[in-house]
């Protein structure tokens, strides 16, 4: 990543999520949830519990928000969160199960062992980063210059505009497909680009 | 140990013979072990692009469950009453989507042909028939008991708090019985699942909410009306026997009365004993979900409840509506490629035959190129 790219790590973003800013947070959101879904998936025995634990991440990233001014690495502070509520929840499960069927307490152990190996963990936390900022520079350069003035160095549509010398409308425009694309993931938009 | 297979079993597609070779090769070597969590570190990182997920429901969901400050509120309120309005949409159509395709990501780990007990938080219990679990409340009290293929639920007074549901969920292939805590007994038939309270509250009627086929013999209580909920469709009962099957992929919902009576009437009226219609043991009612008629007609009761012997009775039905029927019964997979065959009716009665000898017997009435491999049958 270039030096003084605005990223999701950026000074103004974090700022902004500490303010409350709720583009700020919707924006996290957007990145962040189904990848740590996803990932939350492959710690757990029962995947089930894994979208619960995400969303209680975000709950507490929200509740916390004031906190965020120590966070120098957002992306590394998600990830580890969702990987303790995951190993939070292996634990609870383990007291829950333990005398249940053998089958699952092999399981278990595998997963006690994965989610403690700190390579495996390092691998996973530098991928999902590097997913991350792919997903917002794999954006159509205008509309990712517009995106990351929205909403990781928090400008308002107006002063975008007037930067840019386009209507308030067009940086609008940019703005909902850059978010369409987040939603869909950009698999859809690799292939339609190429 | 080949990194083809530890992916194979990572994704979720190893035999369960292949699974246990798997996790003894890791749990072998702290070497095996480290290998295989840098492999499977890669096999996730190199599928975080391709989550695809509701976020818009699951955002509200978060911002839903914070209180906003006084002076948020006001500004908010349309915009919460539009989040409202696009995540009532996207839920009927998360639905619709997870009716159609099978969701395959959020079930991989727990074996598929698992009976399922969730419980009031969320939480996921598998039940082996060979096995016992318990149903405890939140202080440790147990509140049912599993015997074999059968859970009980402990007869009691009314809850100190409000209502709290468990929910069954048997697979293709196997049956389960349960006894809720007012004495109604249950059968579900394979690949239902069924929501009902702990126990009942005195105050309100009893309700419990069906997506599948089950028999019910419901205990008799002429204050509390037993409601069964399904997809569109509601059945009223005070004590009787009867089957209700409403799986969501069959057009019609079909309710079968043994004993006593029941009223049937679309889920969205509220129950008007004038409006809803009464069906007499003998009967059936079945509900066309497409023009949501309802026609009540005397029934052929064997080959409604025959299932809960562990046979099928078919008379005069059309291929495609056995399709599904096997396909529940045998937890096979049934590619029909042969389009005429669909409409053609069969009259046959299985009760042991293997889903081989099924086939044989299909083809001596109507010659079939069909071919049997493993769980996957394909007829073209």
């Amino acid at each position: 990543m270039e030096k003084g790219q605005p990223n999701i790590n950026n000074e103004l973003f974090l700022s902004l999520l500490e303010k409350g800013g709720k583009h700020a947070f919707e924006t996290l959101f957007r990145l962040y949830y189904s990848k740590l879904v996803h990932i939350a998936r492959g710690y757990l025995v029962y995947q089930q519990e894994a979208e619960n634990i995400v969303q209680n991440v975000f709950l507490r990233i929200w509740e916390n928000k004031e906190c965020l001014g120590e966070v120098s690495n957002i992306n590394s502070y998600l990830y580890t969160m969702t990987k303790n509520l995951c190993l939070d929840q292996l634990k609870h499960e383990k007291v829950k199960r333990n005398y249940l069927d053998n089958s699952y307490r092999i399981k278990s152990e595998i997963q006690y062992n994965f989610i403690q190996d700190e390579a495996a963990s390092l691998l996973l936390e530098n991928e999902l980063e590097d997913k991350i900022i792919q997903s917002i520079e794999l954006l159509p350069e205008k509309c990712k210059n517009i995106f990351k003035k929205s909403r990781l160095e928090g400008l308002k549509h107006s002063e975008i505009a007037a930067e840019l010398g386009v209507s308030h409308r067009t940086v609008d425009n940019h703005i909902a497909n850059a978010l369409r694309h987040l939603r869909l993931h950009l698999r859809e938009f690799i292939t339609i680009s190429q | 140990m080949l990194d083809q297979k530890i992916y194979k079993y990572l994704r979720g597609t190893a035999t369960s013979k292949e699974e246990k070779e798997v996790q003894n090769w890791i749990t072998a070597s702290d070497i095996n072990a480290r290998r295989f969590n840098l492999l499977k570190a890669k096999h996730i990182a190199s599928a975080l692009e391709e989550t695809n997920m509701d976020l818009d429901g699951s955002y509200h969901h978060i911002v839903f469950a914070q209180k906003p400050s006084s002076s948020d509120r006001r500004r908010f309120s349309s915009t919460i009453l539009k989040s409202v309005a696009i995540f009532a949409i996207l839920l009927v159509l998360s639905s619709i989507f997870r009716d159609t395709f099978v969701d395959s990501g959020a079930k991989s780990v727990i074996p598929e042909d698992a009976i399922i007990l969730q419980l009031e938080n969320g939480n996921i219990e598998v039940i082996s028939e060979e096995g016992t679990a318990k149903v405890v409340d939140s202080e440790g009290n147990v509140l049912g008991a599993q015997q074999g293929s059968r859970l009980i639920y402990k007869k009691s007074g009314a809850p100190k708090e409000g209502l709290v549901y468990n929910t069954l969920t048997v697979p293709y292939g196997k049956r389960f019985d349960v006894l809720l805590s007012d004495g109604t007994q249950v059968t579900l038939n394979s690949g239902t699942s069924l929501k009902y309270p702990v126990q009942f509250l005195n105050t309100e009627n009893r309700q419990v909410f069906l997506d599948g086929e089950a028999f019910f013999n419901v205990a008799k209580d002429t204050v509390h009306p037993f409601i069964v909920n399904t997809n569109q469709l509601n059945v009223r009962v005070l004590g009787t026997k009867f089957n209700l099957s409403s799986y969501p992929e069959d057009q019609f919902v079909n309710t079968t009365l043994l004993e006593g009576s029941v009223s049937v009437y679309n889920k969205q009226d509220s129950f008007d004993s004038s409006k809803a219609s009464l069906l007499e043991p003998g009967f059936k009612a079945e509900w066309n979900k497409y023009n949501k008629q309802i026609l009540i007609e005397e029934a052929d009761i064997a080959m409604h409840t025959d299932w809960l012997n562990g046979k099928i009775i078919l008379r005069h039905v059309p291929f495609k509506n056995i399709v599904k029927k096997l396909e529940r019964h045998y937890n096979v997979e049934i590619v029909n490629n042969n389009p005429k065959l669909d409409q053609e009716l069969f009259t046959a009665s299985f009760d042991i035959e293997t889903i081989d000898q099924v086939f044989q017997t299909f083809n001596l009435t109507y010659e079939m190129d069909y071919k049997i491999n493993d769980r996957q049958i394909i007829i073209n």
